[in-house]
């Protein structure tokens, strides 16, 4: 019975991914197996990891946001640009450019409700739109920090042991924050209510305009925040990248067991999708493959970890 | 349930190692990476990869090239953790961007694996600060200074040359025309004027065609890229302006390299990427091997004139050009 229970979580699936996809890479280089190879994948993961948990936050509210790849590098290089250019205190342009990352969820989240387009369509003009500010701000260069902020140091530069930068650190802690407001808040309940069953949860009045808005902004927040992070681990933000991170947060929230019609989803899931991904990424350098590789690999990924959370769904209920 | 999840590893291991089961060989072998910021989808980069696969057939060593798909240095700083961790003998990458690399190539070498520089580095008011051994790759400015002789014995002393540069403030681009302008002004008594001429293909014809009409003096053109080269050639077929105007241009491509052929172009200069990858395995291989530390290699030594173009285009054709 147990074992059930256990297997009605909507994590197995991308739990099992990530052992198959630890599995294989330690049996074909044992330094897969090592404190800085971890802590390289967590690095990894933890900018990934941060997009995907507010993708997820808004996709179980039954939304997407494709414009998260332009929001990290448009606030990245907002944060550089007036550091660097401007001057300013780094403190206030991180309020600043954060606000800015919000206003741009916002943006997605009113024109999405308020012209009822699908979000897809919304967040696909503002992807390309953002894109296109990015690009012409800096002509197509990217911005480098080379004076010692602390501030950046605190958001992704500084490591906290071996090859562990601060932002793993930080990105656990949003995680735990989300996934607490999801589980354990009414407002979590509303989210689920939202994206699962509308006109019920309108009903019961719930605020459902409002959750998406929220979430929205949630999303572009913390898109803008995984750029600040990539900022401070790499003193550099160029416009262009960043440019496949929509997908990959998705295809993250996916293998994690989040559902694309809303309803249904984790947090944790989106976060071990998050780190499947980057352990790929790594394992496949490792081994001395061609990167290409990565796009087949994830691709496969993603749906064997779906079709294998649908069928225990089956097997679950069907044992009930 | 079970066979479900049977079935799931036993495809994930047949995709693994029917894929690339190559790859895990004697642990003692030597293993090189060379990680550029583009990958072998990129035509120039297609030529690099080349370079760094027949030098590890010839050396008997594994030597592997990785790039992202598209300019991405983070994810290139992430292939290049991957190396250090896969505890690689040497490491050879491209320096994409200053600030980034200082602190990765540091720890590379704080765990005792050599690193080279190929294809870029940082700019000169930052040399010093990223810790690789060598660089190999072209120099811009020596290649700038290159081009210019090349034309020289066809200039009269005194000549007016244009350097029409198409992306201003790009570092490499205006090392070239560094070393063009001082090779024309120091060794010829010329007049160079640089000239904008932006990247868009119409706007650069109409630039370069409004210079000509007020300097009618002007008897060679130096374009830095294809990006500016193609629009001019255009321009001297146009306007019948062959053997009135010389031209010297950078890099290869299908078009310059016709017009080499064609006279319309004197030659261009081939920074020979080849070597790049070839050359930075074959002296981590040494360091590793032998100790022998790492030198600065100018790959910037090819020039194509009409001579060579038909046997450089039959070389671009198979890969090593």
């Amino acid at each position: 019975m147990r074992i059930k229970a256990l297997l009605g979580h909507r994590e197995v699936g991308v739990a099992v991914a990530l052992i198959v996809v630890y599995a294989v890479f330690i049996s074909m280089k044992r330094e897969f197996l090592s404190a800085g190879t971890l802590g390289d994948i967590v690095t990894v993961a933890a900018e990934l990891g941060t997009v995907a948990v507010g993708v997820s936050f808004l996709m179980i509210a039954g939304e997407m946001d494709l414009s998260v790849g332009s929001n990290f590098a448009l606030t990245g290089m907002l944060l550089a640009m007036l550091v660097t250019r401007l001057s300013w205190n780094p403190y206030l342009a991180f309020a600043v450019v954060l606000a800015c990352s919000a206003g741009i969820g916002a943006l997605n989240g009113l024109v999405t409700l308020s012209a009822r387009i699908p979000s897809f369509i919304t967040t696909l003009g503002a992807m390309m739109f953002w894109r296109g500010l990015a690009l012409y701000l800096t002509q197509g260069w990217p911005i480098s920090v080379f004076t010692d902020v602390p501030l950046l140091r605190w958001l992704g530069g500084a490591k906290v042991y071996h090859t562990f930068h601060i932002s793993a650190a930080w990105w656990l802690v949003i995680g735990a924050v989300f996934w607490v407001v999801l589980q354990k808040t009414a407002y979590g309940n509303w989210v689920f209510a939202t994206g699962g069953k509308r006109a019920a949860a309108r009903a019961l009045g719930v605020p459902d305009t409002r959750v998406k808005l929220v979430n929205f902004v949630l999303a572009g927040v913390m898109a803008g925040l995984a750029g600040c992070f990539q900022l401070g681990r790499m003193g550099s933000m160029s416009p262009v990248w960043g440019q496949d991170l929509p997908l990959e947060a998705i295809a993250a929230a996916v293998v994690g067991g989040n559902s694309l019609t809303g309803g249904v989803g984790s947090i944790l899931g989106a976060m071990l999708g998050a780190v499947t991904m980057a352990s790929i990424r790594i394992g496949l350098v490792m081994v001395g493959a061609p990167a290409y590789w990565y796009m087949a690999f994830v691709g496969f990924i993603v749906v064997a970890a779906v079709a294998l959370n649908v069928r225990l769904g089956e097997v679950i209920s069907w044992h009930r | 349930m079970k066979r479900l999840v049977g079935l799931m590893l036993v495809l994930c291991c047949a995709l693994v190692l029917g894929g690339f089961g190559s790859a895990t060989l004697a642990a003692d072998e030597l293993t090189f990476y060379v990680i550029a910021h583009a990958g072998p989808g990129d035509p120039f980069w297609a030529v690099v990869q080349r370079g760094v696969q027949d030098a590890g057939k010839a050396l008997g060593v594994r030597a592997i090239f990785q790039g992202p798909a598209g300019y991405n240095v983070p994810e290139q700083v992430a292939m290049f953790r991957a190396a250090i961790e896969a505890k690689a003998d040497g490491i050879a990458t491209t320096i994409s961007d200053a600030r980034a690399w200082a602190e990765p190539i540091k720890e590379a070498r704080k765990r005792g694996i050599p690193v080279i520089a190929i294809n870029c580095k940082e700019p000169e008011e930052l040399r010093g600060t990223i810790p690789y051994m060598a660089y190999i790759g072209m120099d811009e400015y020596e290649a700038g200074k290159m081009a210019a002789r090349q034309l020289l014995p066809k200039l009269k002393k005194g000549a007016r040359v244009v350097v029409a540069i198409h992306q201003a403030g790009h570092v490499g681009l205006e090392a070239r025309a560094k070393g063009i302008t001082e090779v024309i002004t120091q060794e010829l008594g010329g007049k160079v004027d640089k000239l904008d001429i932006t990247q868009d293909a119409t706007q650069a014809i109409g630039i370069l065609r409004s210079y000509l009409k007020a300097n009618p003096d002007t008897a060679a053109i130096f374009t830095l890229g294809p990006l500016g080269a193609i629009p001019t050639i255009k321009m001297i077929r146009d306007d019948g302006l062959k053997g009135k105007v010389l031209m010297v241009s950078f890099d290869l491509d299908p078009t310059v390299i016709q017009a080499i052929s064609d006279g319309i172009c004197e030659g261009t200069v081939d920074q020979q990427q080849y070597l790049q990858g070839y050359m930075a395995v074959v002296e981590l291989y040494l360091c590793a091997k032998y100790k022998l530390n790492p030198a600065d290699y100018d790959t910037g030594r090819g020039f194509v004139t009409a001579e060579t173009a038909d046997a450089v285009a039959s070389l671009v054709k198979q890969g090593y050009r």
